[in-house]
């Protein structure tokens, strides 16, 4: 292409003849489509490359953490004493904010403005003298408990109330409001919506009948209280060391329409060394199972109450080390986990998990699962989101802190003026936004964007300690059904299938590929290359689906019922074979030579069936004499010990380690023995040595089966295991099927690319075939064949619709040969169509592919290389 | 390099030197030359040997399997009637056979002497898998029976052998042809004699209310529809409540009454042929006597002929005649539509799917892979950058497919296809037209999946036309492009087919990528209509790889799908196997091109 810039436009004429011009047309044209090659060529590629670009800026958000907005403030102050305050809280949307003051004057503010848009006494009917000593608010957000110090009770309801404008109460006021804006209309706030509707949110405050708690009087100092499907279930702490859970039933009269109130009242007993100083938080879990009463000097007492009459202290122990004093405590959303806060400034997780011991009267204890620390000022606030397992930590230095439970990712930090004094904090509904409370009056909105505050490289990569379970794991568990479900991203899982696929698979591709290349290049009869070769191309254009479908639907059935018939026959096939060539050198030179050709391959493939099925026949036997008659009772652990798992999985081994022992030491001395004797004298012996070294290999890994088990090894749960029908055996098959094509023909064409004249010169040298094959030409197309094998690897990690169909897609981390597992490629093409654009588990499927992409990407070009760097090798041989 | 290469057998192996040793010296080495068959290696020759005989009986055994299967399940089967030793009676085809193993609870209730047989065969036993059809009548389709089990068997002379339009196979005697206007046909020999003329037409009536509620009243639907979405459009444009909107509220209605009335008209005329087509009935009973109805709810009504696809007595017939079914049942399979969630009737929209779409990839591919290679061999600067690139479009060919489609997914039909939307079918949204699967995002994925093969075969078809006659072409003062259009170009074509072919074989039988954008199981329309602009490149599609899955593993009862999925995977072998031969043939044609030219 060289001389392409040199071309010669005009002249053609000499002499005498006209000079001829190129049309102005010609040089038009080749203009534009040099033009458009090389911009299009160039387009053509850089979107092709393009691809990993995408990718990446898919996978890029997962790893960054919030992005917190400025925020806008007003201030509360001129309501009162902000710490004073029993309640301030925004609704979902950030229009409003609710303030309960002590003395139940409830307001409802403008977020944007501060102004006062409705106000009410919510203790209108509290008798005078009754004060409010404590509040509970659960986690739903409408409901609202408030304890008095005359030991009642009152429930009700402090809400925001969202709705829809009908068309016809839209003032032109409104109609003018451009969409994503607001105005304050009335006693609420309306937003004109992107999607059109005007949308108003409101206050609304209500307050039931009181309900006494105890007869004492005592005032309630500790309220819980939690709504239930069929009423409510409510715990008070009150002066004086008493403790009392009522549920409380509501049904309608059918007759009347009138609500009875059934309250079933149980004083739990708290032992009185307890009570040496009053409780200063208290927790109750939603099903009011369970009820945590702690202390400020870190102390905790954690009753079950699981059935109600026979309340259990079924746990103590310290939440804080002991020189810090317990400032904040908090159920996790789910309650699953309990955040501790404590004057060091540390947040500790804890999870209550089943103990071995007996540590605790009800069979399970608190493990400290996650620590968050911040050297610098105590913990004053823990506010939780109610999406996710974010959580929001105030700290006396004047800082807020978003954090991901899970992840124990710092996701983004608030810095408050110096020396503010925080009060209360919270995350908004819909996690979108952090509001803080200060001292001075000043209530904050941050809006903030943490759109996948549960993945980081080390929550992706590393062991995560999830909620509910014994110890960090590996876990790979997207979705399920509950809300407050926790979604697992551990990718180690499938990158552990995907390679436990690939090594499976490529444990038998690579002999059968290599031995056939091989065969075919050295020792095949030239007649039946062409054949051979494009029957085995044949194989690399059949769509994975297909050998998927066979894998799933006739293979798996059928290595189910006959495991060990399959197995047996795995290994027949070479000692068959290598016996078979044993046998051959029987025969005659002269019978042999004449032999080659048809009647050599037809009797390979005789060998080769009669091994698998004398395999398949001799299965029954195998189980029976070695395996203890059932071989998945075996593999369960049900019967027998360790032995033949052993012996089975080293056997290859020893076989090996005899035959370099019978080169090293015996060959020779078996040569000198025998030297000078017939060439058929000399196969017989050679026979014979087959025989024994087969008869030896089987009696030493028998032994060494036998000592193994003795010692106490045993392979069953590592690489043996209950059998699952769709497994890693079959699938490494039938990946096998789809690699050895690949391998084989690179392989084979390294291999016949290595000049004739070596195969001569060594043959000509007096070299056998044989030594001609493993001495010449092996080494030289060295590295081809690597590349062969490094581009079977790329292949075997992508493959998708094999491992989809017939490897059972769990994802777990499990060696055995004998159960299922899930690769990157299949989970992306199972989950990919549920998720969510832009969602954490799209991108994580993304990351998914980009893993693969980099994997395939790698193994391929360093193939390449290789292959090149064989070629130029080639070359100048 | 050379001795390099000769120097490593030199390391000291013990054995098999006998040979190079004795060729120096060969008049007194003769006696003692075979010294050991170490040399030989024959056992390990027969070792390597091995590897490629699995190899080729994998293949073979592979595809003798989907051959004999796919070939086999057409075929009209003899009906077989078992009784077995509890007294049950099943009357039904024998799908398959197998040997398995009898477990502790199988075994229990036997006698003595079966229990004595089995522990002969080593606790196995054989048993056949008979397909009993009337998936109404027992919740069943197939039952396994051991020989153990069975005290009688016999072909008995009136079993049909039923298809029908739902709830699959049937398998019975029939005992009535109720014709209409009181008139019945009843004797075996009557019913198969009268069956077919009358089973023709009630064949026909069922066509033309298919065709009538297809092409009429989907038409109707569709006009609709458009007119409903004009509507939308203008609100969009001229807002809503405007002059514009409330006159295209009032066009529109008054369009819905004529659509109407059109529909109703059509409703009638298909009301009419239903009202005939009800009248003719077939009574068939299973081998227990019971009618088998037309719908489980209604089991004391027999079914409308017209519910029968195909029906004849299965042992009675000749060879002519199955060979007649064997056929049908092909030509069904392949022009008509899936029925039964999949498991039978045709697979013409996927063949359909497959073919559309390979050819909108092949139309994606080829223009931009061949002008990406001409890029990279004819005018790109040769240099460390242009191998680079070629390296990596290379090894792209070996990125799995499935992150193609996660591609395609994210950037095709969420990034572009949404674009799309906003812009050309907002009156659609939220519902998306583009943004979301369709044959058009599926082509072009597999188009990025396989343009990584054009490039690298066209780039070899480029290289390997000889430098002489470009420098001949320049020499007789032809231009840059003059030169590659009308010498180089030529020359490289079948080069360049091949690829092409080669990619298309890669991109249809590909079907992971394809399961995240766009393929569905049960398209409810082609993507090709008589509905301007014909092509709906929007609309998802059906593939034959993915009908394999499908059909394979999401059916009721993957029993019922399997011989379904035999025949549509010899089809997508076949398919594939064709583009391949072309590929080879256009190969061989290159070779002998090339062999001409060297001179």
């Amino acid at each position: 292409m060289s001389s392409s810039n040199e071309i010669a436009p005009v002249t053609a004429g000499r002499g005498a003849r006209r000079n001829r011009v190129t049309s102005r047309r010609v040089h038009l044209v080749d203009a534009v489509t040099s033009v458009v090659i090389n911009v299009g060529g160039v387009a053509v590629i850089a979107a092709v490359l393009g691809i990993l670009v995408y990718l990446v800026a898919v996978v890029l958000p997962l790893f960054s953490g919030a992005k917190i907005s400025p925020s806008s403030t007003v201030s509360l102050g001129e309501l009162g004493d902000p710490k004073q305050f029993l309640l301030v809280e925004a609704d979902e949307y950030r229009s409003l904010f609710a303030v309960i003051r002590r003395d139940g004057e409830t307001f409802f503010l403008e977020a944007s403005s501060g102004a006062v848009l409705r106000q009410s006494n919510l203790f209108a009917d509290v008798p005078e003298g009754v004060s409010a000593t404590a509040i509970s608010r659960p986690v739903d957000g409408s409901s609202v408990a408030v304890g008095f110090s005359d030991g009642t009770v009152r429930t009700g309801a402090v809400e925001f109330v969202t709705d829809f404008l009908d068309e016809s109460s839209v003032v032109p006021a409104l109609r003018a409001l451009e969409k994503g804006k607001r105005l304050r209309f009335h006693d609420g706030v309306v937003e004109h919506v992107p999607t059109g509707e005007w949308r108003r949110v409101r206050g609304s405050t209500k307050l039931g009948a009181s309900l006494v708690v105890a007869d004492t009087g005592a005032p309630v100092r500790l309220l819980q209280f939690r709504p239930t499907d069929d009423g409510s279930r409510l715990a008070a702490f009150l002066e004086g060391g008493t403790l009392v859970v009522n549920e409380v039933s509501e049904r309608e009269n059918l007759m009347t329409g009138e609500t009875v109130r059934d309250v079933a009242s149980h004083t739990v007993p708290v032992p009185t060394e307890l009570l040496a100083s009053a409780p200063s938080r208290m927790l109750f879990t939603s099903k009011g199972d369970q009820l945590y009463l702690a202390w400020e000097d870190g102390r905790f007492a954690r009753f079950d109450l699981r059935d109600m009459d026979t309340p259990l202290l079924a746990e103590q122990g310290d939440l804080v080390p002991a020189d810090a004093k317990l400032t904040a405590l908090r159920f996790m959303y789910g309650e699953q986990s309990l955040l501790s806060g404590d004057s060091r400034g540390d947040v500790r997780a804890w999870f209550k998990l089943a103990s071995l011991d007996d540590r605790s009267a009800d069979g399970a204890h608190l493990v400290e699962a996650h620590r968050f620390s911040k050297p610098g000022g105590a913990v004053s606030t823990i506010s939780t989101s109610v999406r996710d397992k974010s959580f929001l930590v105030g700290r006396t230095d004047a800082t807020i802190t978003l954090y991901h439970l899970t992840s124990e990712q710092r996701l983004g930090e608030i810095a408050l003026p110096r020396g503010s004094e925080l009060v209360a904090t919270q995350i908004t509904p819909k996690s979108d936004a952090v509001v803080a409370l200060t001292a001075d009056g000043n209530a904050s909105i941050w809006p903030i964007a943490s759109p996948h505050p549960e993945t980081t490289w080390k929550s992706v990569f590393r062991k995560v300690w999830y909620e509910g379970y014994a110890a960090p794991e590996h876990t790979w568990q997207s979705s399920s059904g509950t809300d407050d479900f926790e979604p697992k991203f551990g990718l180690m899982p499938l990158i552990f299938g995907t390679l436990k696929a690939t090594v499976y698979s490529m444990l038998f591709a690579v002999p059968v590929a290599l031995f056939g290349a091989i065969y075919t290049s050295e020792f095949l009869d030239k007649r039946w290359r062409a054949p051979v070769k494009s029957t085995i191309e044949i194989m690399a254009s059949l769509p994975s689906v297909v050998l998927g479908f066979i894998a799933a639907l006739v293979l798996a059935p059928i290595v189910e019922s006959f495991v060990m018939a399959v197995l047996t026959a795995f290994l027949f096939i070479p000692v068959a074979a290598l016996g078979a060539g044993y046998l051959w050198q029987l025969l005659p030179r002269s019978v042999a030579i004449r032999l080659e050709g048809a009647p050599v391959v037809v009797l390979l493939l005789s060998v080769v069936l009669l091994a698998i099925w004398a395999g398949g026949n001799m299965g029954g036997v195998v189980e029976n004499l070695i395996f203890f008659g059932d071989f998945k009772a075996w593999l369960d652990g049900r019967v027998g010990d360790g032995a033949p798992g052993i012996a089975l999985a080293f056997w290859p081994a020893v076989c090996f380690g005899l035959l370099w022992f019978d080169r090293r030491f015996l060959s020779d001395r078996v040569a000198a023995s025998v030297a000078g004797s017939s060439p058929s004298r000399l196969a017989v012996v050679d026979l014979l040595k087959y025989v024994v070294i087969l008869g030896v290999s089987v009696l030493l890994a028998w032994l060494l089966g036998e000592t193994g088990a003795a010692l106490g090894f045993d392979l069953r749960g590592e690489l043996f295991g209950t059998y699952v029908q769709r497994n890693a055996l079959v699938v490494g098959f039938v990946i096998g099927f789809a690699v050895i094509p690949i391998v084989y023909t690179i392989a084979e064409d390294a291999l016949s690319s290595v000049p004739g004249t070596l195969r001569s010169a060594s043959l000509g040298c007096g070299a056998t075939r044989w030594q001609t094959a493993t001495r010449v030409v092996l080494p030289v197309a060295t590295s081809g064949i690597f590349s062969a094998v490094m581009i079977g690897l790329g292949r075997a990690v992508g493959e998708t619709m094999i491992v989809l169909m017939a490897a059972g897609n769990t994802a777990l981390i499990d060696m055995n040969i004998f159960n299922g597992l899930r690769t990157l490629s299949a989970n992306i093409a199972v989950e990919l169509p549920e998720a969510v654009k832009d969602s954490t588990l799209y991108r994580m499927l993304f990351l998914a592919a980009l893993a693969l992409f980099v994997m395939t990407f790698v193994v391929n070009t360093v193939a390449e290389l290789v292959r090149q760097r064989f070629r130029k090798r080639a070359f100048q041989l | 390099m050379t001795t390099d290469a000769l120097r490593e057998p030199d390391t000291p192996v013990t054995s098999g030197t006998a040979l190079p040793e004795t060729a120096g010296k060969p008049a007194r080495a003769r006696r003692k030359r075979p010294l050991s068959l170490a040399g030989r290696g024959e056992p390990y020759v027969w070792g390597t040997g091995a590897g490629l005989a699995i190899g080729v009986l994998m293949i073979v055994g592979l595809l003798a399997l989907v051959l004999y299967n796919g070939f086999l399940t057409f075929w009209p089967k003899r009906v077989v009637k078992i009784t077995t030793t509890d007294g049950k009676s099943i009357l039904g085809e024998v799908t398959r056979d197998e040997t398995f193993r009898v477990t502790p609870e199988m075994l229990e209730p036997l006698s003595d002497e079966v229990k004595a047989s089995i522990r002969r065969s080593h606790g196995f036993a054989h048993r056949r898998l008979i397909k009993q059809g009337n998936y109404d009548l027992y919740g069943d389709d197939f039952v396994w029976v051991a020989d153990y089990a069975v005290a009688t068997e016999e072909y008995p002379r009136d079993a049909w052998t039923l298809e029908r339009r739902e709830w699959g196979a049937a398998f019975g005697s029939p005992s009535k042809l109720i014709v209409g206007e009181g008139r019945t046909v009843e004797g075996a020999r009557e019913i198969a004699r009268e069956f077919p003329a009358l089973h023709g037409a009630a064949i026909a009536r069922y066509d033309e209310i298919r065709d009538l509620e297809k092409s009429e009243i989907g038409d109707v639907n569709y006009r609709t529809e458009e007119a409903r979405l004009e509507i939308r459009r203008v609100a969009l444009r001229a807002g809503e409540g405007s002059a514009a909107h409330r006159a295209a509220i009032e066009t529109f209605e008054a369009r819905e009454g004529e659509l109407r009335a059109e529909y109703d008209a059509v409703q009638r005329k298909i009301d009419e042929i239903r009202v005939t087509d009800e009248t003719v009935r077939f009574e068939i009973r299973d081998v227990n006597g019971t009618l088998i109805p037309q719908k489980p709810s209604d089991p004391d009504t027999p079914m409308a002929l017209s519910h029968v696809v195909r029906a004849f007595p299965a042992n009675e017939i000749g060879f002519g005649e199955r060979l007649r079914i064997y056929l049908s049942r092909w030509l069904e399979f392949m022009i008509d539509e899936p029925r039964e969630a999949n498991t039978e009737g045709g697979v013409f929209p996927a063949i359909f799917g497959t073919f559309m779409m390979t050819v909108l990839m092949s139309l994606a591919v080829a223009p931009f892979g061949v002008i990406a290679a001409l890029y990279l061999r004819e005018y790109a600067r040769q240099g460390p950058l242009v191998s680079a690139v070629r390296v990596a479009v290379n090894n792209l060919a070996g990125v799995p497919s499935i992150v193609f489609g996660v591609f395609g997914l994210g950037f095709f039909c969420y990034v572009v296809g949404a674009r799309i939307d906003e812009l050309f079918y907002a009156e659609r949204l939220p519902s998306p037209t583009f943004g979301t699967g369709g044959i058009l995002w599926a082509s072009l994925t597999l188009a990025l999946l396989t343009v990584p093969v054009v490039i690298v075969s066209t780039e070899e078809a480029l290289s390997a036309v000889p430098r002489s006659m470009r420098e001949g072409s320049y020499a007789c003062g032809a231009s840059r492009w003059q030169t590659i259009w009308r010498i180089v170009l030529p020359k490289a074509t079948p080069g360049i087919m091949t690829g092409l072919i080669l990619a298309m074989a890669r991109g249809a039988g590909e079907v992971a990528p394809l399961m995240i954008t766009g393929v569905v199981k049960l398209a409810p329309e082609l993507p090709f209509d008589l509905h301007a602009p014909f092509f709906h490149l929007n609309r998802s599609f059906m593939h034959l790889g993915f009908h394999i899955y499908d059909v394979g593993f999401q059916s009721r009862n993957s029993e019922a799908g399997k011989p379904m999925v035999f025949t549509t995977t010899l089809l997508l072998i076949g398919l594939i196997a064709l583009l391949n031969l072309a590929a080879i043939h256009l190969r061989n044609t290159l070779r002998k091109r090339y062999k001409g030219s060297e001179v």
